[in-house]
């Protein structure tokens, strides 16, 4: 049906900028990809050119507004110029074929692009990663079906858990990190800037290394946010599913170049009664091994 | 065709940043409209937590991707989600507009015209009818602002829309901001395009603002009614057996107490008109 065919030079038309150009500077030989009928080329041809690039320019500022919605804070700090860049946001980064929350899709995308301008010196905003990696990991934990599905999966997996947290009790499971979990390092207490931004306030840090822990609960739409520290984070970074807890400890130690007994038995000691907090929190799940295939 | 629907009054259309505001102004606000999109792929407890947190309002559901109007199938995954999310409103119906966003490789994320043709009207009712087959809940179809006409259709913008109500066997939502703003941007008499529908099936009303921008006016949801809506509206609520009316504000928020009189406005038109 040809009908698509128009429809796709039409999105193209709405979305490229190069394409729009060429198009209206000859509408037939741009569209000689495309399997149209002659009817449908007249009518295109005769688009008003203006008013499509009008839309098209619309159509530009729609993404960039719904990207931003998912960092209000962030945009407290942008410059009030910040929509210059919407151009090149949407050349750089296309909208694509879609299946899933619009939004969410927008927002990573466009905490892409004002790191890449960032660090390209085009923003020079004080405070402006933290916060936005802030928001784009409460966004992300927050709202994500794959996280609650996660948290869920978390919950589940723990409810059969040995009450008491040995190695020997647990060390061969492994423990798994989920989508509902998400750690970052930030370069200033960000909980602290978060505070003062929302209370309207100019923040006023100094640089300060912080972790923070963001997780969702299941059955709960909030996400829980607290500030964790250096070994913490690293055991959480470590849970991916693969490794056994006691590989978990071994790796620990490898980093931490404990080589003694009386030191890895100390470690272990501590390590252990992380992941039983972190189990109680829902934050690290402990499935339980997947039975070995029979032989066929 | 509206017989069975409740009449729900004058409403709001829900966003998080008036929550507060509309749950302490329950006596202005009849009924939420709820845009489904951000709840379709999101944790389902958001959309618990909206439906627990605003009891007592009826809730309607408002999609912005079905895209009827494609030459593609619809969504199966979209349209489950959507039917289970409405059905978990309880809303006596929902809502998507008379255009198309997307194509297989891309999504524009936007309303993009039709072109209005008999080719066109055919997809749109292959498209609506598999929405009627997915959900139990009555479906309607609403009029979009567009800012260019697609030459040399079969038949103008009203004829295209009965065409795609009547042989759907579907009702309306008639978005009185968009009508205005058409009539301005490509040059028609708003009343003359409105006599042309099925008033019949109207069963919602959108009213909003928008503002001129790059020579047009545009429908920001981001201002006040105009006058011109207010009078489109007292028309048609003598015209049309609506249920609800909604009132669109986007962005740039007001004092609430403006939007209280904005809805008491409407509910007075409503009133007389009936």
């Amino acid at each position: 049906m040809s009908i698509l065919e128009m429809q796709r030079v039409l999105t193209r038309v709405f979305t490229s900028e190069e394409f729009r150009q060429s198009f209206l500077a000859d509408a037939e030989a741009a569209c000689g990809a495309y399997d149209l009928t002659a009817r449908e080329l007249k009518s295109l041809k005769a688009l008003d050119g203006e008013r499509v690039g009008n839309y098209a320019l619309i159509l530009r500022e729609v993404r960039f507004e719904l990207a931003l919605r998912a960092f209000p804070l962030t945009q407290s700090l942008l410059p009030d110029d910040f929509h210059k860049f919407a151009g090149r946001y949407v050349r750089e980064y296309p909208p694509t074929t879609t299946t899933g929350a619009a939004m969410f899709r927008e927002a990573t995308t466009l905490y892409r692009f004002v790191l890449k301008l960032a660090e390209e010196g085009e923003l020079n905003v004080p405070y402006l990663r933290d916060v936005m990696k802030y928001e784009k990991n409460l966004f992300s934990v927050g709202n994500r079906l794959e996280a609650s599905l996660s948290a869920n999966a978390c919950s589940e997996a723990n409810a059969v858990l040995p009450p008491d947290f040995t190695e020997r009790a647990i060390g061969h499971l492994r423990p798994l990190k989920g989508a509902h979990v998400e750690t970052g390092s930030f370069g200033y207490d960000v909980l602290a800037l978060i505070s003062q931004l929302s209370r309207g306030e100019e923040p006023r840090l100094s640089e300060e290394r912080t972790y923070v822990l963001f997780h969702k609960v299941p059955g709960d739409q909030g996400v829980k946010v607290s500030k964790i520290n250096a070994a913490t984070r690293d055991l959480i970074g470590l849970c991916d599913g693969t490794r056994a807890t006691a590989e978990v400890i071994s790796e620990l130690a490898a980093r931490r170049e404990v080589t003694s007994a009386e030191g890895r038995a100390e470690l272990s000691c501590r390590c252990l009664k992380m992941f039983r907090a972190l189990a109680d929190a829902n934050v690290i799940g402990f499935p339980a091994p997947k039975p070995a295939a029979a032989d066929g | 065709m509206n017989g069975a629907l409740p009449n729900l009054g004058v409403g709001l259309g829900y966003r998080a940043p008036l929550h507060e505001d509309i749950l302490n102004n329950r006596e202005h606000i009849d009924f939420l409209e709820v845009v489904t999109d951000p709840y379709v792929y999101a944790a389902p407890e958001k959309a618990d937590w909206l439906v627990e947190s605003t009891k007592g309002f009826p809730l309607v559901g408002h999609g912005v991707s079905m895209s009827v109007g494609s030459d593609m199938p619809v969504d199966g995954d979209y349209l489950e989600r959507t039917a289970a999310l409405v059905q978990k409103f309880g809303a006596p119906w929902f809502s998507d507009h008379l255009s198309f966003t997307k194509v297989p490789e891309l999504n524009t994320e936007h309303l993009a015209p039709l072109w209005f043709t008999e080719e066109a009207l055919d997809i749109v009712l292959r498209n609506v009818k598999r929405v009627k087959a997915g959900t139990g809940t009555p479906f309607l179809l609403e009029n979009i602002t567009y800012y260019f006409p697609i030459p040399f259709g079969d038949m103008t913008e009203a004829e295209f829309i009965t065409g795609a109500l009547e042989q759907a066997d579907i009702g309306m939502l008639l978005d009185i901001n968009n009508v205005h703003i058409n009539s301005i941007n490509l040059g028609y008499d708003p009343y003359e395009f409105i006599k042309s529908l099925p008033l019949e099936r109207v069963v919602q009303l959108h009213i909003a603002g928008g503002r001129r921008m790059l020579g047009m006016v545009v429908d920001t949801h981001g201002s006040t009614v105009h006058p011109e809506v207010w009078r489109i509206l007292e028309f048609v609520a003598a015209n049309a057996p609506v249920k609800g009316v909604i009132l669109e504000w986007d962005q740039n928020f007001p004092d609430f107490g403006e939007i209280v009189n904005i809805l008491k406005r409407a509910k007075e038109i409503m009133k007389k008109g009936c």
